[in-house]
């Protein structure tokens, strides 16, 4: 249960940069996790924090600590692997309890913890079995008693569901949360996939080209994304080119789109005079409506059970809408609109 | 022709040519081991007239086996030890390090193999004599032989090497392991299969060599190959040599079928990469 603070990192592998100006903090017991399509520095990032890689510049603080050249060893931070990374001539209990050997944690206090963490993790029958007996799941399950065992200020998890079967993978994903909340852990949680993200996070840190989009718990993300990368990345969204004409009142604003002219409700200030502007195809309503009305023809329909993605055309371009109601097919117009709430204002058009 | 004939025919052939490439040979060696002098074993008969051990007992007590076998059984497992020691830090950096020129590096490294073993012997014994080391026959063999077998121990622990796993290693130092800890846990049981069979192949090399230890070691120091090469000179006596053989074959056999066995036993997760 430790802090971390993360102070304008930067990360150099010869003239290519993974990381730059990273600052960051995460407090304690909070489940930060770390979202970006793959190259992105996510990995690069929870090796600066595990101590496998030294930063071009920038500090490292965990529990107020300044750890950024500290090796692994003696980080007090516990990193489950991808791959497990199990030990696949040691014994599970072996396994498990190899970090507590290495810090020559005496013999009963070993056998406690380790009954704990097997019970903990319904373990208990596996302990006398090599890892290459077990499933997936059960050695997921393994190397995350491993990492735990230690009780560290800070566990790391290295996309650690992208071996499961999807099935697997939402049972575990609730289990790695509850031991989380249980031991009330601070976590950092590298994925790929976006819904992991949303599901698990008390906050999420989205990665792009090795730079920091955005830092807010997973409805912020959602429902007021920052830039069209976020918005686009997380959910899918409409994304449209936009030009600020004014402010009708305080917090709303007048906007000429190629869609029409439409109103946003925002916090925000508009960035600039020329921005991106998104809406969620799910935020549309098929009604007629004094602002942020348009009609809409459907050029295509997919039908997905409790919903039905359409695809439209408004003034030859292309968006998307989500809708509840199935009956609605290619060739039709229909009259939409939308919140001023639901138009997001995003970044400037550079 | 059905798949199951074909299959049987090729089986058949395989049976056949193992059996004359292998098991006649190797019986009519121990036939020839044992013709009694008594009565000699010509053509006309398939198999000896009078079979005695007494070619072996002969061997034995008049013939400088006892030396030979003594220096050839030390020899060699040295020979296997230091040139697995020496050859271990060139393995780990073709293995683990990346550095340009490496594939470049793994291939010259296997140069050494490509000269007959008598041209290396004769020019490598020359600078042994240059060196002044032969005055110790035993070190100067034993260092020839390091230096001459390394590219078989180099070529099997950069594999095994290659083999070792970096999340592994990873994983144990996150755990607190310090150097050792790291190498007992990650590399050791990846490399264990790779150690058996370099000191095996070095020791099976060493024991069979023959031109380095009769250039350099003869006349006063015999190994059971230059003993053996030597019964086949002028008093060529074919009893006495399927003896003197049998003595060189049969501890290799012994050998291959202990490393088959130590290579099978060995943790099956880690050559299949999973776990």
């Amino acid at each position: 249960m430790s802090t971390i603070d993360i102070d304008r990192l930067e990360m150099r592998f010869g003239n290519f940069t993974a990381l730059k100006d990273i600052s960051v903090s995460v407090k304690e017991g909070e489940f930060v996790t770390l979202l970006g399509p793959s190259g992105c520095g996510k990995t690069t990032l929870l090796k600066l924090i595990s101590g496998f890689l030294k930063p071009t510049n920038g500090t490292i603080k965990i529990a107020n600590e300044d750890v950024t050249l500290t090796p692994p060893e003696h980080r007090d931070t516990a990193l489950c692997f991808q791959s497990y990374a199990l030990f696949p001539h040691l014994t599970i209990k072996d396994n498990i309890e190899f970090g507590l050997k290495q810090k020559r944690v005496n013999g009963s206090e070993r056998k406690q913890r380790l009954q704990d963490m097997a019970g903990q993790l319904a373990l208990d029958a596996q302990l006398d079995k090599l890892p290459n007996q077990l499933s997936g799941g059960q050695q997921q399950r393994v190397a995350l008693g491993r990492a735990l065992i230690m009780r560290p200020g800070v566990i790391l998890f290295d996309e650690p569901l992208s071996n499961l079967d999807a099935k697997l993978r939402d049972s575990v994903r609730v289990e790695i949360r509850r031991i989380q909340q249980e031991n009330n852990l601070t976590a950092v949680y590298v994925t790929h996939d976006q819904s992991e993200a949303l599901a698990m996070s008390d906050r999420v840190m989205v990665l792009n080209g090795g730079v920091i989009e955005q830092v807010a718990p997973p409805e912020t993300l959602y429902n007021a994304p920052s830039t069209s990368f976020v918005a686009d990345f997380i959910g899918g969204a409409n994304i449209m080119n936009a030009e600020v004409t004014g402010e009708t009142e305080p917090g709303v604003w007048a906007l000429q789109t190629p869609i029409g002219e439409m109103v946003s409700k925002s916090d925000r200030t508009p960035a600039a005079k020329h921005i991106k502007v998104c809406w969620r195809p799910e935020a549309v309503k098929l009604v007629d409506s004094p602002v942020n009305s348009f009609t809409a023809r459907v050029t295509e329909r997919q039908f997905q059970g409790s919903y039905t993605d359409l695809f439209v055309d408004i003034g030859g371009n292309g968006y998307r809408l989500k809708t509840s109601d199935p009956g609605i097919y290619p060739g039709e117009n229909i009259n939409c609109s939308i919140e001023p709430s639901d138009l997001i204002l995003l970044e400037a058009i550079q | 022709m059905k798949q199951a004939t074909i299959n049987k025919i090729l089986m058949y052939s395989l049976i056949t040519v193992c059996a004359v490439w292998l098991i006649i040979p190797f019986t009519m060696a121990v036939l020839w081991s044992l013709v009694d002098p008594v009565e000699p074993w010509t053509a006309d008969k398939l198999l000896p007239p009078v079979m005695s051990t007494y070619r072996w007992a002969y061997m034995w007590e008049n013939s400088s086996l006892r030396p030979a076998l003594f220096n050839s059984y030390v020899l060699a497992p040295s020979a296997a030890i230091v040139t697995l020691l020496l050859a271990s830090p060139t393995a780990y950096a073709l293995g683990r390090i990346q550095f340009p020129g490496r594939e470049v590096a793994k291939l010259i490294t296997l140069l050494p193999l490509v000269v007959p073993g008598f041209v290396t012997a004769i020019f490598f014994s020359s600078i042994i004599f240059q060196l002044g080391l032969h005055a110790w026959r035993f070190g100067a063999i034993l260092f020839a032989h390091s230096v001459i077998l390394m590219p078989y121990a180099i070529r099997i622990m950069t594999v095994s090497f290659e083999q070792v796993r970096q999340d592994h290693i990873d994983a144990a130092r996150d755990l607190g392991a310090t150097t050792i800890e790291r190498w007992k846990v990650a590399y050791m049981p990846a490399l264990k299969p790779g150690i058996m069979a370099a000191l095996l192949i070095v020791f099976i090399q060493s024991i069979e060599e023959f031109a380095i230890a009769f250039i350099v070691g003869s006349p006063s120091f015999v190994t059971v190959p230059t003993l053996l090469f030597s019964t086949l000179g002028q008093d060529f006596v074919r009893p006495n040599a399927a003896v003197l053989a049998l003595i060189l074959i049969v501890p290799n056999v012994i050998m291959m079928l202990i490393l088959e066995r130590l290579l099978k036993s060995a943790n099956p997760s880690l050559s299949s990469g999973k776990g």
